[in-house]
Formats: structure tokens, sequence, C-alpha cells
């Protein structure tokens, strides 16, 4: 019997050894699914946040492209993950606090990406019981390198199935490669608004007062832009339906607390999507262009008052 | 509770060791296996713990009546009749109820008939099918006289909610299970090793194998309308070896993990796709409830022996209730039927015991007989499968026709490339179980082939199994056959 058990322990430290060893092998070599970066990149000075639109919808490098000229903290970095998981509440807050670190700049920028997925919850649901609980946000409190606990957890192949499409730049963006024909197209779409049609939203005090607090915490150290990132047809008049004054509300919002909102909605008909809900990766890189557009004319109004 | 659970991986070494080192005497070591096998089932839903209580107290209180009435044989034969109604009619109102019920409003709307039939949203309880009918072959082996009922409550509760083996099998037989709760039992080295080891493979044939064939499977038969012939073919393919992995797999673990406890289980997979016939693959598929439904049901009708028309009807009667007790579902009927037929030829021939022997035995490969046979037998049931995992017959017809435009084959490849991330391992991994347990086949489990080897060898394979477990590991897949 004693030999039984010892051997057994013998057979669970090897295992368990074997598997911290691959572990480490894959952090080295970045074999890891594209949010493992954004749990083990350093602190950053300007950030963008928001849901999968933002993450996919705005690119880091344009930005620090073109805003190269102003006096804003760059480089910027993407820290939108998606629906599920980042969504406004006390969670994506104290991430992004924990992002920003000891950040004492005062000419930071920040984008605030908002949608009403993002700002909602189910109506099925209670409010309360809130989807991000329970996922990568809530487990993983501290942002180092290697995160073994969030490889022993959220590495496996399944994650992997996507990587072959999906590549989360070191900037943060997730740049999504799929098939833009007419017809993959058409069926993503399909595909999306089935997804959407299937839920009822409600706007949520609990995420309107978190995203209030998230824009008081950008505003201690910077400049912060709210922005209603372009979608389909589709998508938009979802949105409508689903929340009729929301850009409304985002502009009261923004007035209340001295940003600048930019309803990219209305410009819908000038970008693609890949799924109606998320841009193009060409189109994105333009919206990135355009969005620094607004943010270069504010800023020279600013100036100039 | 799953087996592939955080929760079980905790479970398991406190019960194994409270069993060997702490409860060393028999009635409590009963006793435990009984508490554990209680906190085991009722981890998932503790109400459904009453119905295992009465079942198993109904079929104890029998088997003690059946014994003080043995001066009296037709009060015996309605105890045991009585006992057998009773469970039969649990197993209905959870189980069947609600099919029998949509199935009559269905019939009386077809006349144009509407009844105001509110249907009764009952949750199936897990692994009702196999602990009723373990509890049933009991009653049944007192009432015959196979085996004398035991007084000792808590080691025949223990028999019939036996923790491994409590939600999906193998359905143990009294006469095999019981006197091994009555008897103290020895820890023996080799058989523990060799439960870990059998449990292993388990493991490995549920998690990195059928698990892995089930994102495939789910989404062609989700999406099979739009999918071309060989897609079809290969998805049907892949859920062959899904269920086989799920449910051998299952098997596996369980007879590991009551090794480990000094108990021994019936076989219930002995390498069935190797079957050259399906009169074989019967033999070998399942076969704790093949075995129950020869012993209990196909040989009391006469089985074999009968006239030829007997036999048709007997054989259909054995197949169709197979079928039915897998789920209250027509495609699950329809699905006996098919092997009903496929058998029937082989049993009005005499051929339906032609190949009792491991295929191949003593050669290294089959003959190229013995390989077309497997494969043809394989084939068909493939087919059969398609029928079980449909949704309806109607979706299992359309499969069928749209696996049969063979014409499509680039397409398929198409479907398959844009995913081979997933594809290469998954069918490696195919290949990997077949090769091991074609090596193993006369063994008891595909890691059998280990026995002898040099440790280096064992190790190797220990470690690089426990790996891929770990790395295909996902937690909310449950097992096929827990719904049964």
């Amino acid at each position: 019997m004693k030999k039984f058990v010892k051997k057994l322990i013998i057979y669970i430290a090897i295992v368990f050894l074997s598997i911290v060893i691959l572990f480490f092998i894959i952090d080295a070599i970045g074999w890891s699914d594209h949010n493992y970066k954004r749990f083990t990149s350093k602190g950053q000075q300007s950030l963008i946040v928001g849901t999968s639109r933002a993450a996919q919808g705005i690119q880091p490098l344009i930005i620090n492209e073109k805003l190269s000229s102003t006096d804003f903290e760059l480089p910027i970095y993407n820290f939108s993950f998606n629906v599920g998981e980042s969504p406004y509440g006390e969670l994506y807050f104290n991430a992004i606090k924990r992002k920003l670190g000891e950040n004492n700049d005062k000419n930071s920028i920040f984008i605030v990406s908002v949608d009403p997925f993002g700002l909602a919850v189910e109506q099925k649901q209670d409010e309360g019981n809130y989807r991000e609980y329970g996922r990568t946000l809530d487990k993983i409190r501290h942002f180092y390198k290697p995160q073994i606990y969030y490889l022993f957890n959220y590495c496996r192949p399944e994650k992997w199935r996507s990587s072959g499409y999906q590549t989360l730049h070191d900037d943060g963006w997730l740049e999504i490669n799929v098939k833009f024909d007419s017809l993959s197209l058409k069926e993503n779409i399909k595909r999306k608004m089935d997804d959407y049609n299937s839920h009822v939203i409600s706007p949520s005090d609990y995420r309107i007062h978190w995203l209030v607090e998230t824009i008081k915490l950008f505003k201690q150290n910077g400049t912060v832009f709210m922005c209603h990132i372009p979608m389909s047809c589709e998508m938009s008049e979802w949105e409508d339906r689903s929340w009729p004054d929301f850009d409304k509300e985002m502009y009261e919002i923004a007035e209340q607390l001295n940003v600048c909102y930019f309803a990219f909605k209305k410009n819908r008909n000038d970008y693609r999507t890949t799924d109606g809900n998320h841009l193009f990766k060409d189109d994105g890189a333009f919206f990135t262009s355009d969005l620094c557009d607004s943010i270069i004319a504010v800023a020279r109004n600013s100036s100039n008052r | 509770m799953l087996f592939q659970s955080i929760e079980f991986l905790i479970f398991l070494p406190i019960v194994f060791l409270l069993y060997w080192f702490v409860f060393r005497k028999l009635k409590l070591q009963n006793a435990l296996v009984l508490v554990a096998s209680y906190v085991f089932y009722g981890w998932w839903d503790w109400r459904f713990l009453i119905l295992i209580a009465i079942t198993s107290g109904f079929s104890y209180w029998s088997g003690l009546l059946i014994k003080s009435n043995e001066d009296k044989p037709q009060a015996q034969k309605w105890i045991c009749a009585g006992n057998i109604i009773l469970n039969l009619l649990i197993l209905f109102a959870f189980k069947y109820l609600n099919f029998f019920s949509e199935s009559l409003v269905a019939l009386f709307a077809l006349f144009g008939i509407h009844l105001d039939w509110v249907t009764l949203k009952i949750i199936l309880p897990v692994g009702i099918s196999f602990y009723t009918f373990q509890a049933l072959s009991y009653t049944i082996d007192v009432y015959r006289k196979k085996i004398e009922p035991t007084r000792d409550a808590v080691a025949f509760f223990a028999f019939i909610s036996f923790f491994p083996q409590l939600v999906a099998g193998p359905i143990e037989r009294a006469t095999n299970l019981l006197p091994q709760f009555l008897n103290p039992r020895k820890f023996d080295y080799a058989t523990a090793v060799d439960g870990c080891r059998q449990m292993l493979w388990g493991f490995f044939k549920k998690v990195v194998v059928a698990d892995n064939c089930a994102v495939y499977v789910n989404y062609v038969f989700e999406n099979y309308q739009s999918e071309c012939g060989s897609t079809l073919l290969l998805a049907a393919i892949l859920f062959t070896f899904q269920i086989y992995g799920d449910f051998s797999g299952y098997s596996d673990i369980a007879i590991g993990c009551a090794k480990l406890f000094g108990v021994r289980l019936m076989r219930n997979f002995n390498v069935p796709y190797f079957s050259r016939d399906i009169a074989e693959f019967w033999r070998r598929w399942h076969i704790s409830l093949t075995t129950w439904f020869r012993d209990y049901i196909y040989i009391p009708l006469g089985g074999s022996r009968v006239p030829k028309a007997k036999v048709v009807c007997n054989t259909f009667i054995i197949f169709l209730v197979s079928g039915f007790w897998h789920g209250a579902d027509w495609t699950f009927v329809v699905w006996g039927a098919y092997h009903a037929l496929l058998f029937l030829p082989l049993i009005l021939l005499g051929k339906n015991r032609k190949n009792t022997n491991i295929v191949a035995e003593g050669r290294l490969l089959p003959s190229f007989r013995e390989l077309f046979q497997m494969l043809l037998t394989f084939f068909l049931v493939v087919i059969g499968w398609i029928i079980f995992r449909a949704e309806s017959i109607g979706q299992a017809w359309k499969y069928v026709c749209g696996m049969m435009q063979f014409g499509t084959l680039k397409a398929g490849y198409r479907f398959f490339l844009p995913n081979r991330l997933l594809c290469w391992p998954t069918n490696l991994f195919i290949i990997i179980m077949l090769v091991v347990e074609w090596v193993s086949r006369n063994k008891q489990h595909g890691l059998g082939m280990l026995n002898g080897k040099s440790k280096i060898i064992n190790w190797a394979f220990y470690i690089i199994i426990s790996m891929l477990i770990f790395w295909y590991y996902q937690d909310n897949n449950a097992f096929i056959y827990f719904q049964f």
C-alpha cells in the first residue's frame, strides 16, 4: 500500500513538473492565446478601453503616428477585451486601474469606446448578476509574466483553433483575418444578428456608474475621448431598437464630465465590417485615422480658446 | 460529480485513503462506500438520492420476502413481479412519461383531435436506467435462486450505488458484485496499478479522443443541410469514435477506479470496432447491457431455440427494447430496429456465433478477408450511429441521403482544411487509440500492453498520456451515456 501511494505521489509530482515546464516553454515561445498578452504586458500611460469592437476597430499604431505631433503621452495601448470580459463595471475598472499603475502623467490620452451591449445587462438577468464575474478579469488580479495561473486555466488547444485568423499585436490591437467575399460576409452578419436578436438588453445603472468612474479616473491623468464605433446598418438598427436614446445619453454623460463624445455610428456606410459588429481591419485603420482627425480638431479648438 | 472534474480529483484520494487507512473493517468500508456514493451522486442533484434509496430499499426488501416465502412459489412470483413493476414504473415516470404523452397528443392530432395535454417537464435522473437494471437483476436472481438474498442492508445499498459504476455502468450482476461487498477485500498492488492505468486510458479516450471529435460532430450535425457528402461521412465516422471514446472511456475509468477499492467490475467493451460481423459487434459493445437483455429477456423468451418466426420476433423485441432503453425517442427505436435487421440474417443462417475469438489471434495484422469484414461491419455501425445521433428520423434520413452524394469530396476537403490545427491532432489521436487497442486487443484494456514492458517505456506512456489529458481537459463535457 505504502509503495503504491509513494509511486502515485512521484507520478503526480512528475506530471505537475512537466506541465509547469511546458508552460514556461509556451510562455517563452509565445504560443498562448491572445488575451494572455494583455495580462503580461507592462503598465501603460495611455489606454483604449471598451469591448471587442474597440479591440479590433481601434489601431494604436495609427494613433501613435497621427498624434505624434501632439502633446499626448504616447504610445497608447489597446486594453479592450470583449463584451463578456470587459463591459464597464467594477472588475474592468480595477483592471484598468492596475494597468495604469503609478501613472502620474497629466498628458495621457484615453479613448473610451461605448456601445449599448457593453453598458447593459440582459433583461432576463437581475442587476447584480454580471457576466464578467468568474472570467479572466475576475480571476487574474495581477499583471506579470509568466502568468502560470492563466496558462494553467485558460491556455488550451481550443483557443488555438482561432489563432489562425487572430493576432494580438504588442500594442493590444486584435487583428482579425477573415474571408471577405460577399457570401461569407452575408453569413457572418446573419449569424451575428441572429445572436444579437436572441438577446434582450436593458440599460444598466451599474454599468453607467462604472463608466463614469472610469472616465473620472482617466481624467486625473489626461484627456478622455468617448466614441461610438461605427457598425453595419443591421447592427445599428438593432442598437436603435434596444436602446433608442443611447447617443443622446452618452452626450449627456460626456457633457457632465466635460469630455468629448464622437458618435461615429452615423457614418456607418463609410466603413465595412466583418460581421456587422466589428470593423474590417483596413476599415478599422480608416476609422482610427478619422478618429485621430476628430481628436486633433478638438485639441486644436481647445488650445485656440 | 463528473469523473473529469476537479471535485472528483479531490474526492477520490480522500475516499481511497479513508477506505484503506481509516475504515479498515469490512462493515466500515461498506458504510464509507455507501456515503461516498451518495455524495458522488448527490453532488449533481441530492433530491434524486431518494429514488436510488427507494429502488435499493424495495429490492432489498423483495429479496428477503422472496426468501421468507420459500415454500410459496406463487407468492415469490408475485413479489418478484411487484418489484419489477415498481422499478419499471419509476423508470417509466422519469424517463418515458413525457415521450408517451407527447406521442399520444401527436397521434390524436393526426385524426384532428387536439388533446389539451399538459406535458410534465420531468428532469431525467442521471443513470436511472443503469441502477434500475442492476436492482432488477438482484431480485430476478434471488427469485431464480442464483443468489442468496443478503440481510446486510449497508452492503446491499453500497452494491446498488457503488459510485464508480453508478451513473453509466457497467450494469453489474448481483452474482458478481454483491459477494464482493459481503467478503473482506484486500489491497493488491498490481491490481491497483492496473486500475490506475485503466483509468488513465479511459481519460485519454474521453478527454482527448471523444471531446475533440465532439467539436466537429456537433458542428456538422447542427449544419448538416449545408454540408457536402464527404463532410457528413467524416462527421459520422468521427461520431462513431466519439461515442466509443466517451462510453468505453467511462467504463475504463469506472472499472479502474473500482480496482483501487479492491472491487472487480465486469468488462463492458472489448474492442467492438474490430468486429467482423454485427453479432460479434454486439458481443463486444456495452457487454453488461447486452448480456443483461440476453439473460433476462431473450433467453426467457426462448432465445434462438424456438421456431424461426419466434426467433425473428425475439430478435426484434430485444433490439427494440435495447434501443428504447437508450432513450425516449423514436430515433433510438429505429436504431434498435436497424440493428435487428442486420442481426437477423446471421441468426437465421446460424452464423451469429461464427466469430467468437478475437480477430487475427496470434498475428500482428489481420488478413485481407478479416480487414474487409471489419470495414464492412464498421460502415454498417456508422450508419446506425447516424440514426442514434440525429435529432429526429427525418434528420437521420436527410443526413444519410446527403452523405451518399459522393461527388463533393473536394468540398469536404475544403471544410477540414481551414481547421487543420484541430483536425490533424484529432485524427492522430483516433489512430493512436486504434493502434493501442489493436495491440492490446487480447488484454483487459488499452494500456494492458504495458504489462512486462520496461519501466522507462511505461513511465513515458503515463506522462505523455497525462499531459495530453491535461492539455485537452474541459470542465464541462459530460459523458453521453449519462442521459440514459
